[in-house]
C-alpha cells in the first residue's frame, strides 16, 4: 500500500512537472533603470540564495521575491534555484539560524515589486514578462 | 515559506499600521518577512524566529546492553525537546543585534541564552560579531538545535558529542569572498573564552582560556568543504575520577617510603598529571558535503588533543553519510559514525619514571603490580570506542515542519578497569521527531 501510494506520488508529480513545463510563464529578472549590471542564470541563482550578496559596482543587493504558491515564483524555484520546496526551506533555515542570510523579503503582487524596484537603486527582483514597464529594466529573460 | 514570524517596525508607523490591516499583509504571513515600500533611510527591523523539536526515543535491546547515547529503554518523552528563539534586530548603517534562547527538555525547559551578540558589518562581507558567539567546530555547529534544517534527529553523536560546548564570550571576524564565478568563501577566526558546564564532564563546567580559532569553508552549488583549528588551554574539575585512583596512588608512595627509606618520596607530580588544569588543547576538523538532485553526502573527521589529563584521551572521531531524496518529500539516509579514544600515555609517564628505580627492590612483585594496575585503570578510563550505525528517513510533510524516524545500532568496546579485559554492549535504539521552524 505505502509503495503505491508513493508511485502515485511520484506519477502525479512528473504529470504535474510536464504540465508546469507547458504552462510556464515567460520569466525575466529585472533590476532598477539605472543598473547596468550584466547576469546570467548561474549568477541570479547566487544572487537569489545569498551567495552574492552585492553587484560588481560593490552595493548590497536588496534581493525581493514572490509568495509562496504564485506560479511564477514556483517556476522561478524550479529553473533558477533548482530547489524543491522543501530543500529551499531547510536551505534557508541553515542561512538564517547561522546569521549567514535571510531569505529574500517577499513582496506581495508583481506590481508591488515595480513600486519597490523603482525606489531602490540596489534592487533585484523577478516577474512575468507580461508585467514588465518602463519602471524597470529587464537584465535577463527566461524562456 | 513560513520560516519566520516577522514583525518590522517602520519609520511611518501609520504605514505600519496599515499594513496590518491591509490583506496583502495576510498573504505575506506565509512569506518570510513582511515588506511595504516605504523611505530605505528611515527603516528599522526586528525580526523574531524560532525552532522546535518534539522527540520521543526508546532503546529496544536488553537492558544488560546499556544505554544509547542518553536514551534508555525505559523510554524518552521529554529529553530530546527543545524550543529556541530567536531575536534579529537590524539597527541599520551595517549594526544588527541577534540574540536566541534555547530551552532542552532535559534541562527541565529552563531557558539558556545561546547567542547574544552585535554585529558591525565594516563592508558587505566583512563583519565583525562581539557577544556571546556560537563556536563553530562542526560543519553543523550555528544551527545545532535546529533539527528542521538537517537530516537527521541529531547529528552523529561520535563527532558531535564531545566536545559539547557551544558558545563562547568573545568576537569573531568573518570574511567571505567569492572566487571566480563558482565558489565561494568563508574565513572565520574568532577568539575568546568559555565556562560551560559538560555532560561529558559528569556535569563540571569546563573552562577554556585564551581559545583561538579559524575555519575556512568553501562551497559552490553542490559540495562545500570545511576546514577549522581551535586551540585554547583547558581546565576541569575532574578530581572525582581521580579519587579512586588516589588510594593506590597513596598506597604506592608509602611502599617506596618504606623500600627507599626516603620519607618524602610523593607521586604528587602525578596526580598533576592527572588532573586537568591549564591543558594546552587542541581541535582539528575536516568536513564535507555533497548535495545533488536526488542524493546527498556528507562526512566529518575531527581530532581532540588535550596534554596530559586523565578526563581526555587522544580523541578521533568521524561520519560518513549518505542519502537519497525520494519522491513526496522524503529522504533516506545511512550514517556510519565512529569514534576512536585511545590512550594518552603522557598522563603516566611520570608514574612509571618515577617508581622504575624501585620496582626491583620489591620481591613480592607488590609496587609493579601496583603502578601496573594504576596504568590499567588510567587506560580503561580511557578508551572508549563506539561504532554507530543510523538509519533515517525525513519526511517533509508541510512547508516548515518535517517528520523523522531512526534506527540506531550501537557497539561500546570498553575496558576492565582492573582486568583490562575487553567487553563491549550493543545497544539499539528507535527514535522519532518532529521538527519545526517559524
Amino acid at each position: 500500500m505505502f509503495i503505491k501510494q508513493i508511485t502515485a506520488a511520484s506519477l502525479l508529480s512528473m504529470i504535474l512537472a510536464l504540465g508546469s513545463t507547458v504552462v510556464q510563464a515567460d520569466i525575466v529578472v529585472v533590476v532598477h533603470p539605472s543598473n547596468n549590471v550584466s547576469l546570467d542564470v548561474k549568477s541570479v541563482r547566487r544572487i537569489f540564495l545569498s551567495k552574492s550578496k552585492a553587484f560588481p559596482n560593490g552595493n548590497k543587493i536588496d534581493v525581493y521575491d514572490l509568495p509562496f504558491g504564485n506560479t511564477v515564483r514556483e517556476d522561478f524555484r524550479e529553473t533558477v534555484l533548482r530547489k524543491s520546496e522543501s530543500r529551499l526551506n531547510a536551505y534557508w533555515a541553515r542561512m538564517l539560524f547561522s546569521s549567514k542570510a535571510r531569505p529574500p523579503v517577499v513582496l506581495s503582487s508583481a506590481d508591488e515589486v515595480k513600486v519597490m524596484i523603482a525606489n531602490n537603486p540596489n534592487a533585484i527582483a523577478y516577474m512575468d514578462s507580461a508585467d514588465v514597464d518602463q519602471s524597470v529594466k529587464v537584465v535577463l529573460s527566461m524562456l | 515559506m513560513c520560516l519566520l514570524a516577522c514583525y518590522e517596525y517602520w519609520g511611518n508607523k501609520n504605514m505600519h499600521k496599515k499594513s496590518l490591516l491591509h490583506p496583502l499583509f495576510l498573504a505575506s504571513l506565509s512569506s518570510v518577512m513582511l515588506s511595504i515600500p516605504t523611505t530605505h533611510a528611515t527603516q528599522s527591523e526586528i525580526v523574531f524566529s524560532g525552532f522546535a523539536t518534539f522527540a520521543y526515543a526508546k532503546t529496544i535491546s536488553d537492558a544488560d546492553e546499556g544505554t544509547l547515547q542518553g536514551i534508555s529503554d525505559e523510554g524518552e518523552y521529554r529529553d530530546f525537546n527543545k524550543l529556541g528563539l530567536r531575536l534579529d534586530a537590524d539597527l541599520q548603517d551595517n549594526l544588527s543585534f541577534t540574540a536566541q534562547l534555547t530551552a532542552h527538555g532535559g534541562d527541565d525547559y529552563q531557558p539558556e541564552v545561546d547567542w547574544l551578540f552585535a554585529t558591525y558589518h565594516f563592508l558587505p562581507n566583512l563583519a565583525l560579531s562581539v557577544g556571546k558567539v556560537r563556536v563553530p567546530l562542526y560543519m553543523y555547529s550555528d544551527y545545532l538545535d535546529v533539527g528542521y534544517a538537517y537530516q537527521w534527529i541529531s547529528p552523529p553523536y561520535s563527532v558531535y558529542g564531545v566536545p559539547s560546548f557551544s558558545s563562547m564570550e568573545g568576537a569573531k571576524i568573518s570574511w567571505t569572498t567569492e572566487l571566480g564565478a563558482d565558489w565561494s568563501s568563508e574565513l572565520l577566526l574568532w577568539g575568546g573564552r568559555t565556562d560551560e558546564a559538560l555532560e561529558e564532564l559528569g556535569g563540571e563546567n569546563l573552562l577554556i582560556d585564551d581559545g583561538l580559532g579559524l575555519a575556512w569553508s568553501v562551497e559552490r552549488d553542490w559540495l562545500s568543504l570545511r576546514a577549522v583549528y581551535f586551540q585554547g588551554v583547558t581546565s576541569a574539575d575532574v578530581s572525582a575520577q581521580i579519587a579512586p585512583l588516589d588510594a593506590g596512588l597513596q598506597a604506592l608512595e608509602q611502599g617506596i617510603q618504606m623500600i627507599s627509606g626516603n620519607a618524602d618520596f610523593n607521586l604528587d607530580v602525578v596526580r598533576d598529571d592527572l588532573a586537568y588544569t591549564e591543558a594546552d588543547s587542541r581541535f582539528m576538523g575536516l568536513g564535507a558535503f555533497l548535495d545533488f538532485e536526488y542524493t546527498f553526502f556528507g562526512s566529518e573527521i575531527t581530532v581532540i588533543d588535550v596534554d596530559k589529563s586523565i578526563a581526555v584521551g587522544e580523541l578521533s572521531s568521524a561520519y560518513v553519510m549518505a542519502g537519497v531524496r525520494l519522491p513526496a518529500n522524503w529522504a533516506l539516509s545511512l550514517t556510519y559514525s565512529v569514534d576512536r579514544d585511545d590512550v594518552n600515555e603522557d598522563v603516566y609517564e611520570q608514574l612509571e619514571t618515577l617508581t622504575a628505580p624501585y620496582l626491583d627492590f620489591d620481591p613480592s612483585g607488590g609496587l609493579r603490580n601496583g603502578v601496573e594496575g594504576i596504568i590499567r585503570a588510567i587506560e580503561g578510563t580511557q578508551i572508549n570506542d563506539t561504532d554507530t550505525w543510523t538509519l533515517g528517513s525525513r519526511w517533509d510533510f508541510h512547508r516548515s515542519a518535517s517528520f523523522k524516524m531512526e534506527y540506531l545500532i550501537q557497539k561500546k568496546s570498553y575496558r576492565d578497569l582492573v582486568t583490562a579485559e575487553e567487553f563491549s554492549q550493543k545497544p539499539r535504539a528507535f527514535r522519532l521527531a518532529l521538527d519545526m521552524v517559524f
